[in-house]
Formats: C-alpha cells, structure tokens, sequence
C-alpha cells in the first residue's frame, strides 16, 4: 500500500515566525503533538511537543512565572525547530516510511512531492495499516494456524476452506524458528466450526481464533481464544483475591456471628444462607433477626430495611460513573453494592494487565461467596452447640472501626469523617435510637453541601 | 420460631426488595446516558467517609451513657480494636480481639 492512501492531507503547520506558545496552542486546541513548519508554501522543518519541552525551564528553575512566560513568548519556532527533517514522497510504499520512522527514530514524516507539503504520516497511521492487513477489526472469523513450512501447505489450507464455500478475505504468514509459521488466515463467515475440525484432522494447530460479530474498533472485539480467556480470568480472580483478604477476614467474623445469633432464634443453616444469598447485607441481616422475633409487622419491615439501608443509596451515587460500561454484570454489582464491597470498589486498583471490569466483578462475587459460606458455617455452628453468643453482634462494630481507621488514615482531609461523626452523635441524642438514621444522613448532606468550598480547598492542598 | 415459616419467607423476600431498591435507586434516576452532576461527583468523593463515621455511631446506638455500666465496654473495646488495628494492621486480628473483649466484658464484667 502507498503512502498516499493513509497519510492525512492538508496538516495543520505552522510558520517559523510564531512563538512557542502559538505552537502550544494549536496542539492543545486540535489534539496533535507534531507540526510541518512551513514558510511560503515550503517545508522548512518540523515542531513536536518533545521540542518544545526541550526549550522550556526545567521545573527547577530560579525565573519567576512571569519571567518564563515572557521568554517563551520571545521564543521563536524557526530556534527551536528540526531543521531538515526526514520526508517521504507520496507514491512510496507504507514499508518505506515505516522503515525510514524506524531508521531515522522518529514518529511522523511530512509527505513532500516537488518541494511542496501535501501531508504528514504518523506512526498511528502504519499502526492502523497493520491492523488492517491481518483484519484484526473485520467482520468474520480470523484463525491463526500453526503450520510445518513445506510446499503445498498454503494450497492444502485454502482448498480446506474452499471446500466448504468461505471466501478467504486475508492470509498473512509469520514465519516462525524450527520450520514452522503461522498463517493468518480471515474468512468471512461465523460459522467455521466445520472448517476448523477438518483443518485439525489435516494436521494443523489452531493457535488463536478470533470472531466479530461486526466492523468493530479494538475495545469492542470478542475474543475466543480459550488459553487467553481463561488466562485473564484467573489472573484478575487472583488479584480480586488478594484485595478481598480483609473483607474475608470480617466477612468470616461477622458472617460466623450472623449464622450462630440466628440459629439461636430457632431459625437454622438454611435460613442463614437464604438471607445471605438474597438479602446480602450485612448489618441489616442484624436487624433482620429482630424483625424475625418479633410480631409479623410488613409496614415496619420495609420501613426498618430503608432506614437502616438508606446510606446505599449514597454508594450507587458514588458508583454511577464506575458502573457505566460494566455491562452485562451491571445487575449483580448494584445487587452485590454492601459497605465492604463499596469500600474495596473506592479503594482497590486493578494491577497493571488485568481487565478492571472482571476485577471489580470478581471483588463482588468473592465478597459475596464469603458472607454465604460464613453464615452458613456459622449457622451449623449454631445448631451443634450451645454457647452464650451475647456481645458478638460487637463485630460490626469492630469491623466499621476499622474501616474507619482505614480511611482516616488514607486521607490527609479529615473534615467529612469528623462531620460523619460527629452529625450521627448529635442526631443520636437529639431524636433517639431509633429515629436518627434519616435526620443523620440529611444533616450530613447539608453539612458536606456547606463546608464544600472548605473541604474541596483542603483536598486540593 | 415466633413467626410462620410462610411469614418468615415473606418479611425476607420483603428485606431483600427493599434492600435492592436501596442499592438501585441511583441508577434508576441517572441512566447511564448522562454524564454524573459535579455536585455528585463531590458527593461521591467524600459522603463514603463521612458514612462510615455514621455507622460507628449506628452501631453504638443501644448504648446507655447515663445507667451502668455507662457504656464502658463499648468504650474499652473500641479503643482495644484501634490499639491493635494501628499496632498491627491486622484487620482480623483487630476485629477479633475486639470482638472477645467486648464479649468478655458483658458476659463477666459489666453483668
């Protein structure tokens, strides 16, 4: 392919008598980090981001703000510029700038036929050639084949795929060390699971299959490959797993607890992992004993489940953005949203090479596996012996002490723990054990909306 | 057992609605669509810790500061978990030790 047919025509440019915030400018303004620098219509050199950091004050530098302002704005581009700069001729093949980029280390050429500057190509570009040669985003099937490199294996393969009617849209070859390459092979069809037996029975390894539904852009593609599907899933399980550690810990406590207060209330394992599949949160599952034991009341009971839950609702706000492209799992992160698992979500950041999504997700279902199987233990627990469990409902609070530490400890900005506190305390006294919860959560609210200029000044500090 | 297993089924069914409902409510009122107000976006930044400060207190709601024992085993026992979560930042072990003081405390102690 020539280079022609992937650089992009008309480039902005700049002239060699503009300053260096002129340059500044345009590259924010239009998003690009290289410029052709062009006088009467002639290329005369070129101006990237690099050049211009290159001129500015290193960030220990003695000028004041204005001094450097000032002597930037004096800088012109023709000082700071590469002078005779690579070029490339638009009826060159895409290899040839691509080697010349590699060659010469840098990352765009200007396309120049006859002195004039018709266009620039960029690494991107070669980037995007080559996605496009091993239709890597194109609709259909794409097997990538290991092959014994000896005559008559490419027609072997194509008459394979011939025989079942699908037409052959790419073939690309890697050739490999120890007589053996892989053949990249796109077809049109979806349905391929034929043709992918009868090449196996030929003898060939199907190294990598990959199928999209439609054109897609790289985020979007499914892959199929069984060794790489599985690989991202267990190396994101194993660091959901790391992260859940202190979560199982009191997940183990308060779960255990949970299992033995209510099977001391006649209600035994079962019930105990009924309410952990379905209610799933924990302090309210406290409360649910209460309501257990008491007189069949339905109004009280949802009344009671929203005050002691309302402070969700703050979660999901907090999780509004996270949650956008979570797709398919999207219904069981909001379901599985306890104060634990929204605490990690806060905290915990996916490892470099693994999926956030599948991360977060497994985060989710980890936590919720513990809180089941804790219940559950404790419920049998429970059932098997009789102890005096008075005081272990302390758990929950242990655990949000510690959760408390935690965050205070993470942050620098103190105010809105010390408002969370101290709001609830004086709410407490003021309406009473059992009305506090929604007058706290409103004067919070209103606290964090008034201090909001105080708290976000501190956060910036 | 003071209720029905029937009646015990339904008030769980009932919990585990209201609960989703809790969860879902955001979601429901800002589709995925539109971009989070700024105002959210704070809110999200900071009403987690000022929550977690109003569930501490949410569980010492039952205790009584004016009558015996003046709710000195909350008071021992919290201090006993931030000694040995700032100690040791051993999440298990704080919450652990904290748990069988507590459970000591009102069992023998403070009866």
């Amino acid at each position: 392919m020539f280079v022609r047919t992937k650089m992009t025509a008309n480039p902005f440019t700049i002239s060699p008598d503009q300053t260096i915030p002129d340059a500044h400018e345009m590259m924010a303004k239009y998003g690009i980090r290289r410029l052709p620098v062009v006088k009467n219509g002639k290329l005369v050199g070129v101006v990237s981001k690099d050049d211009i950091l290159r001129a500015s004050p290193s960030k220990a530098t003695t000028f004041s703000m204005g001094e450097i302002t000032y002597l930037l704005s004096k800088t012109k581009i023709s000082q700071i510029m590469t002078k005779n700069p690579v070029v490339i001729t638009s009826g060159a093949l895409l290899e040839e700038a691509a080697t010349l980029m590699r060659d010469n280390d840098v990352g765009f050429l200007p396309v120049v036929d006859n002195g004039k500057l018709i266009g620039i190509i960029t690494e991107s570009d070669i980037f995007d050639s080559f996605i496009e040669l091993l239709g890597f985003r194109e609709h259909g099937t794409r097997l990538t084949i290991e092959a014994v490199d000896e005559p008559g294996i490419m027609s072997n393969l194509t008459s394979i795929i011939g025989k079942f009617g699908a037409n052959i849209t790419r073939v690309a070859v890697y050739r490999g060390a120890s007589g053996k390459s892989a053949v990249v092979v796109g077809i049109n069809s979806m349905n391929t699971a034929e043709i992918e037996r009868s090449i196996e029975e030929q003898g060939f390894k199907i190294l990598h299959k990959l199928q999209n539904e439609e054109i897609l852009f790289a985020e979007r593609i499914i892959f199929i490959s069984p060794q790489g599907d599985r690989l991202m899933k267990s190396r994101a399980l194993k660091a959901a797993f790391i992260c859940t550690l202190p979560v199982l810990a009191g997940y183990f406590f308060l779960g255990t607890a949970f299992g033995i207060l209510l099977s001391g209330k006649g209600y035994g394992p079962g019930w105990a992992i009924l309410m952990s599949v379905c209610i799933y949160a924990g302090s309210m599952q406290f409360v649910a004993i209460d309501l257990l034991t008491g007189s069949f009341n339905l109004l009280n009971t949802i009344f009671v489940t929203f005050m002691v839950n309302a402070r969700h609702i703050f979660y999901g706000l907090s999780m509004l953005d996270r949650f956008r492209n979570t797709g398919k799992g999207k219904a069981y992160m909001i379901f599985s949203l306890t104060d634990e698992t929204f605490s990690l979500l806060c905290s915990a950041k996916p490892p470099q090479g693994v999926d956030g999504k599948m991360f977060y997700f497994f985060i989710a279902l980890l936590n919720h596996i513990y809180w089941i199987a804790s219940s559950a233990l404790g419920g049998l627990v429970g059932s098997a012996f009789s102890f005096n469990a008075k005081g272990m409902d302390f758990v929950m609070t242990a655990l949000f002490v510690v959760i408390f530490i935690n965050q205070w400890k993470a942050n620098k900005n103190h105010v809105p723990a010390v408002i969370g506190i101290g709001v609830s305390a004086v709410c407490l006294i003021a309406f009473g054990a059992d009305k506090f919860i929604l007058p706290s959560m409103a004067f919070i609210l209103l606290s964090l909306t008034v201090f909001k200029k105080t708290i976000e000044r501190r956060n910036a500090t | 057992m003071t209720l029905t297993p029937g009646q015990s089924l339904i008030i769980i069914l009932v919990i585990s609605f209201v609960t989703l409902l809790t969860r879902a409510v955001p979601f429901i009122f800002f589709p995925s669509k539109r971009k989070t107000p700024e105002f959210l976006a704070y809110l999200s930044g900071t009403l987690p810790l000022a929550v977690i400060g109003m569930l501490v207190i949410y569980c010492l709601k039952g205790t009584s500061v004016t009558s015996y024992p003046f709710g000195l085993s909350e008071l021992i026992s919290i201090a006993a978990v931030t000694a040995v979560h700032l100690w040791k930042k051993n999440t298990l072990l704080s919450i652990g030790s904290g748990t069988v003081i507590y459970m000591l405390l009102v069992q023998f102690v403070f009866r």
